[in-house]
């Protein structure tokens, strides 16, 4: 019975031909694929060498020790003398700096705002939402200049004198300078002291923690014994050592004083230094990343079953003793993991210094690849920088999935329950008296504490709010917003062909309208919210032009050729306006109002230097106003003269027609301000241009000669604090007036398509669904196809990807990276699921590879490496290489993504296609790809929100999205000094759209359509 | 006694639609199964029982390969499964499987479950699967739920639709892994019913079952298996109340 080799009919063991052997064939398809995956790296990498070697470039490491010839004002001295490596040992330094401060202190602030999440006190739960959800649903980058930008760089500077705080510390635009630490020759000596103390302290913990245990009682009062024991020895061994061996210095502004007679502070002596860049980069990552570890913190402990806390207190513990012998316990094993990565993230970020000009690891060696020119070299630390996540730790925060990675499976076979019957009908449960009232002792004056709490935070919230709304209501300069609303939109798209960008628009929007019809519902509240913005939006520029418009400044001047350049506006038939001529004194103030060409910060002085004290004032000032066509006959003439009376007219214009305003001077010195009452200042926008020379004509050209200014918003400044009537006036107003028709076309879009998809999906709602996801597929080809153009082509003219920006660039960027990644995520997963071994190894070298790399340098890598790798790629444009950056980097992550669906499908489905017969192919195609897919549904919406705030990165490599224009239009002349205006509204567009985006797609996941039968 | 056929026994293709010769699996370390040999001849019903671990669904599996064998000799009708891709392709369209945990296509409608493999693996016309389909439904006794998905009906009427799935593809040989466990006592006996009638038209069935009551009715012979052996094999009059082992008579003793 146990013989092994039984006899058999010889005619059965026919032997099987190699090319039907399972074994042979598995191992031809590793070697073929093997083979095909290192031939194609091969071939890439030779292009690659050829092209660096034909640009003079032989990869090496000998470069290291060349002389760097740049500056790092950061970290360790360093000196452009020193070399390559020298600076790259600097860039590590500085980059730990940061990461080890910002670990710390982003675990502080994250804890407390994840407790705060869970507190029973309305208030401070819903202050810590308001916190995280505004900080991960706005792009790090963004946030990291406002704060660089907008905030510290926006700080006095040191000449005016820096913002004293108690300690002292100084803050300026030149960094923030605190009281330092000084060790002196004596502090190594005192050091010995220290460690002896601790090594001594430690003895008496463990001394006291074995009596406790030999007593058979709890070990307390173990603490301050040994907290004594250091103390002692520290105070024993600063008297020994004589001098003291830390000393403290504080810092002392350095004043001089101007040949003016004016003292100002030259600098700020002594104390500890920090950078505005290192404290801006520090700040930006801890508050950033202390958001998604509060979120972390909020789960971990809301995953401790509420049955064990109520079994704790069933014991009869304390409130205390549950948290820490109960909850926390068990929240950290959860919390853990998840820390973990928040922690990779922001060692990651780290590498976004060099948007601010931190010299960080990745920012050095990006100024040692411009350089050396070694940037392929260069691309070699970033990798070994960074440990690898944890293979099964997806970006969980970013992905929105549950803490627990094995929920997925259970859910998945919950889901067959049976419910044959309906359950009785429920009965309402008895009505309690609930009321407001009864809600406010409960959410918010539960107790004294509570209570305190509540005060303070609504004190807090209420200076913040008022804070806020005078900012945004009186000091901000709108006008960057309001001007600019094409190139946030479109970028440099051309104007003439803007067209094509609202058509894209539309039929996305279309689109949308008719997958909520088909697979969703609009709330009554979002109907609502909705409807009302619409109206208000509609209604806005007529209710604007109920309020008065703030007059209007020109200043001809002497001692300038020309004084003034005509100005030109328009004006309708019987409209009136006032004209005051007032020759300007060294007491006269500065006006409230608009004031034309000087920047609104120069202007007091700007007038006032055209007064010379020791000579008296001889200005003869004289201007006219006519029609544009007729500008030699003046409609009225004021005439002023230095230290006399001040002049006004009241004029009706006669028809709607272009006007023109011309001054003369004459004189030596002093100046003259007209003030003008009545004229709305003209919007510049290209369509609010289109719409003047639709009423009014063609604007004249020349007047006289000269080319004229047009009184619009983008020349005049506001100067002076507005009102709440003025900014309804000069910028709801204009505002509205810009965005209200694409509003309206947009809003009837989405309800005519949400009522064709409602009505569709209740006739044939299988067949509505099927088509509105081929329309989706149809859509991707031709809206780019829209967007690019046709070679040739008249109608379509081709726009190169390189002139695509703001909005649309980020769109399309976050777009195509996630349609683009989709295959290779998906290939990539089922590869590293995969039986063969080499495909196995392949695919997750890939994927770990590029999780292990931050993404601006996957971007920077691409930017740099896609034209030497092969040379038919040379040619395209940075718009190409970063979407292909995108598209790898993306690959990975969703490839993680759907191997977690993967997993979460049970073997018994693989092995029912199996006994069925049906191949390798066909049951991934037939049975696990849609069951997979449909799985994580939400985590790809997770996915696509996480890139479309990582498409801010490609700014790095100079692209022009929604963050690289705020940094051109800021960069103009004038809009200086609009920076926090700029990034606040790019924040707010970044937020609406994420936020929309991932509470879309919590519903989504909450309905449990991601892995239902829907589509 | 009788504990199924010697390793070296003639190997008879002609009157046994399935030969088992010399079987032996290891799952790592763990040897699964130990030198199993049987013949199952057409048409016959054959139950499999045993604790929990002795290897009898390992067993089963190895027919259609969804387990790979280390040593021994499978022949299902006529075609030895070795590692020719040809031969794993035939032998599994000609067996169909029934799973303790149904394992229907969640995705998928009853209608589609059931006609997938003969569209995809028999290319069959769409038409021609569907009232193959419909017939089964029909003699499964649930045509009325053809439009629905698995998540929508009971333990009982899914196993009846995994039923009818794999007979679907016209198997010559149905394997059935523990079919009744993950039911509800009052849907067990719909599907028992449905594998009586499938026994009486003559398919050729092995059932791996605690179903004691099945066995003796349908079962043209039982198998014990303990440890990866078979320790006791006969028809059903013998294993009842005739059983050799001690083994079989202490599991008899605890189930009966």
């Amino acid at each position: 019975m146990s013989q092994r080799s039984p006899t058999f009919d010889a005619s059965l063991h026919q032997p099987v031909p190699l090319w039907r052997d399972v074994r042979v064939l598995t191992l031809v398809a590793q070697i073929i694929f093997a083979v095909l995956v290192v031939s194609v790296g091969i071939a890439l990498l030779n292009n690659m060498l050829t092209a660096l070697r034909s640009a003079g470039i032989t990869p090496n490491a000998d470069f290291l020790q060349r002389t760097a010839g740049f500056e790092l004002l950061e970290g360790p001295a360093f000196s452009r003398e020193d070399t390559f490596a020298d600076a790259f040992r600097v860039a590590v330094v500085n980059t730990l700096r940061v990461v080890s401060v910002g670990l710390v202190l982003t675990t502080i602030l994250g804890v407390v705002i994840g407790i705060a999440r869970l507190s029973s006190n309305w208030l401070v739960r819903h202050i810590a939402l308001v916190y995280i959800e505004a900080l991960q649903n706005t792009p790090l980058l963004v946030q990291l200049y406002f704060i660089y930008l907008g905030v510290f760089l926006a700080l006095p500077n040191l000449r005016d004198g820096p913002i004293e705080l108690p300690g002292p510390v100084y803050l300026s635009n030149r960094g923030l300078v605190t009281p330092g630490v000084v060790f002196t020759e004596t502090a190594s000596i005192w050091f010995l002291y220290v460690i002896v103390g601790l090594v001594a302290a430690s003895f008496v913990w463990y001394a006291r923690t074995r009596a406790a245990e030999r007593a058979g009682h709890p070990p307390t009062g173990r603490l301050a014994p040994a907290v004594a024991t250091v103390a002692v020895l520290a105070a024993v061994g600063w008297l020994a050592v004589g001098a003291p061996p830390i000393t403290f210095s504080l810092p002392v502004p350095d004043m001089r004083e101007l040949p003016t007679g004016e003292v100002v502070v030259r600098r700020v002596e002594g104390g500890d230094t920090l950078t505005p860049e290192f404290s801006a980069l520090l700040l930006g990552l801890v508050i950033y990343t202390a958001a998604f570890i509060a979120e972390v913190v909020r789960a971990g402990v809301q995953a401790v079953p509420y049955g064990q806390i109520e079994a704790a207190r069933a014991q009869g513990f304390s409130y205390f003793q549950t948290l820490q012998l109960i909850v926390l316990p068990q929240a950290l094993r959860i919390i853990i993991p998840p820390l973990g990565n928040q922690y990779l993230n922001l060692a990651k970020n780290s590498s976004l210094a060099i948007a601010i000009g931190f010299p960080d690891v990745f920012s050095v060696s990006n100024t040692i690849a411009n350089q050396s020119g070694q940037s392929v070299t260069m691309l070699l630390p970033h990798h070994g920088e960074l440990p690898h996540d944890e293979p099964d730790d997806l970006r969980r925060d970013q992905l929105h999935q549950p803490a627990d990675a094995d929920q997925g499976a259970v859910r998945m076979s919950d889901r067959y329950v049976y419910v044959e019957t309906a359950p009785p009908e429920a009965r309402k449960p008895p009505a309690t008296e609930v009321g407001a009232l009864g809600w406010m002792r409960k959410n918010l004056f539960g107790t004294w504490y509570d209570a305190l709490l509540t005060l303070v935070f609504a004190f807090l919230i209420v200076y913040a709010a008022v804070g806020l709304l005078n900012w945004v209501v009186g000091a901000a300069n709108w006008d960057v917003v309001v001007n600019n609303l094409r190139l946030f939109g479109s970028g440099r798209y051309p104007a003439d062909q803007v067209g094509r960008v609202t058509a894209v628009t539309l039929i996305v929007t279309a689109l949308s309208g008719l997958a909520w019809g088909l697979w969703g519902r609009m709330s009554r509240v979002t109907q609502i919210l909705w409807g009302t913005g619409l109206v208000m939006l509609l209604i806005a520029p007529a209710f604007a032009s109920l309020f008065p418009i703030p007059p209007i400044y020109a200043a001809p001047t002497a001692g300038t050729s020309s004084p003034l350049a005509p100005l030109i506006f328009v004006g309708g038939e019987n409209q009136s306006l006032h004209l005051t001529f007032t020759p300007v004194t060294r007491e006269t103030e500065t006006p409230k109002g608009f004031i034309g060409g000087a920047s609104r910060t120069a202007w007091g002085e700007y007038t006032r230097t055209a007064l010379e004290p020791e000579q008296a004032d001889d200005l003869t000032a004289t201007v006219w106003i006519a029609e544009a066509s007729a500008p030699d006959r003046p409609l009225v003439t004021l005439t002023v003269t230095s230290g006399g009376e001040a002049e006004s007219a009241e004029i009706t214009l006669p028809a709607a027609s272009w006007y023109v305003i011309q001054s003369a001077v004459e004189g030596a010195s002093g100046a003259a301000w007209l003030k003008i009452e009545g004229v709305p200042p003209m919007r510049s926008s290209t369509s609010a241009q289109a719409e003047y020379e639709q009423v009014y004509g063609p604007p004249p050209a020349t007047i006289d000669g000269e080319r004229p200014h047009r009184l619009d918003i983008a020349w005049l400044r506001f100067v002076g604090t507005r009102n709440l009537s003025d900014f309804v006036a000069v910028v709801v107003g204009p505002f509205a007036a810009e965005v209200n028709r694409l509003a309206l076309v947009v809003s009837l879009v989405v309800v005519v398509s949400y009522w064709v998809g409602m009505a569709a999906g209740r006739i044939n709602e299988k067949l509505s669904r099927r088509l509105a996801v081929a329309a989706w597929l149809v859509s991707f080809p031709v809206t780019m196809l829209i967007l690019r153009g046709l070679d040739g082509s008249e109608a379509l003219p081709v726009v190169g990807t390189d002139r695509w920006g703001g909005l649309l660039l980020t769109l399309v960027l976050a777009v195509v990276g996630i349609v683009a990644a989709f295959p290779i995520g998906v290939l990539a997963a089922l590869g590293r699921r995969s039986r063969l071994p080499a495909v196995r190894i392949i695919c997750t070298f890939y994927i770990e590879f590029v999780r292990g790399v931050p993404l601006v340098t996957v971007i920077w890598a691409a930017n740099v490496m896609v034209p030497l790798m092969e040379p038919r790629l040379a040619s395209v444009d940075s718009v190409i290489r970063a979407m292909v950056g995108m598209t790898l980097f993306t690959g990975a992550y969703l490839a993680e993504v759907v191997r977690g669906g993967l997993q979460a499908i049970p073997r018994g489905q693989e092995e029912a296609a199996r006994a069925l017969g049906m191949n390798a192919v066909v049951m991934t195609v037939l049975i696990v790809l849609p069951q997979a897919l449909r799985a994580v549904i939400p985590a790809i919406a997770g996915l696509f929100i996480a890139l479309f705030k990582d498409t801010s990165l490609v700014v790095i490599i100079g692209l022009l999205e929604l963050l690289g224009i705020a940094r051109t239009v800021i960069s103009q002349p004038e809009y200086v000094g609009t920076q926090r205006e700029a990034f606040v509204f790019i924040a707010v567009i970044y937020f609406v759209f994420s936020y929309a985006m991932s509470s879309a797609s919590r519903r989504l996941e909450a309905s449990g359509a991601g892995a239902a039968r829907k589509l | 006694m009788d504990a199924g056929v010697d390793a070296s026994a003639p190997v008879n293709t002609e009157a046994n639609i399935i030969v088992v010769r010399g079987l032996n699996k290891w799952f790592g370390d763990f040897h699964v199964l130990k030198d199993v040999s049987v013949d199952v001849r057409h048409q016959e019903v054959v139950v499999i029982c045993g604790p929990s671990g002795s290897g009898k669904s390992t067993f089963i599996r190895t027919i259609n390969r969804l387990e790979e064998h280390q040593e021994g000799t499978i022949i299902v009708d006529g075609i030895e499964l070795t590692h020719d891709v040809r031969n794993i392709a035939q032998i599994r369209s000609e067996i169909g499987m029934v799973f303790q945990q149904f394992n229907l296509f969640p995705h998928l409608t009853v209608m589609q479950n059931i006609t997938l493999a003969p569209i995809w693996v028999r290319r069959w016309s769409r038409d021609e699967a569907e009232a193959k389909a419909r017939q089964l439904l029909e003699r499964v006794g649930i045509p009325e739920q053809a439009d629905k998905y698995p998540g929508q009906l009971s333990g009982g009427q899914q196993q009846r639709v995994a039923i009818a799935r794999a007979l679907a593809m016209e198997p010559k040989i149905m394997l059935f892994d523990e079919p009744t466990s993950a039911l509800d006592p009052e849907m067990i006996k719909e599907v028992l019913d449905v594998m009586k009638e499938l026994a009486q038209s003559g398919m050729t069935m092995l059932v791996v079952t605690h179903e004691m009551g099945f066995a003796r009715e349908v079962a043209d012979r039982i198998l014990f298996f303990d440890y990866g052996r078979i320790v006791e094999a006969g028809t059903p009059e013998h294993f009842f109340h005739n059983p050799q082992h001690d083994r079989t008579k202490l599991f008899l003793s605890q189930i009966l």
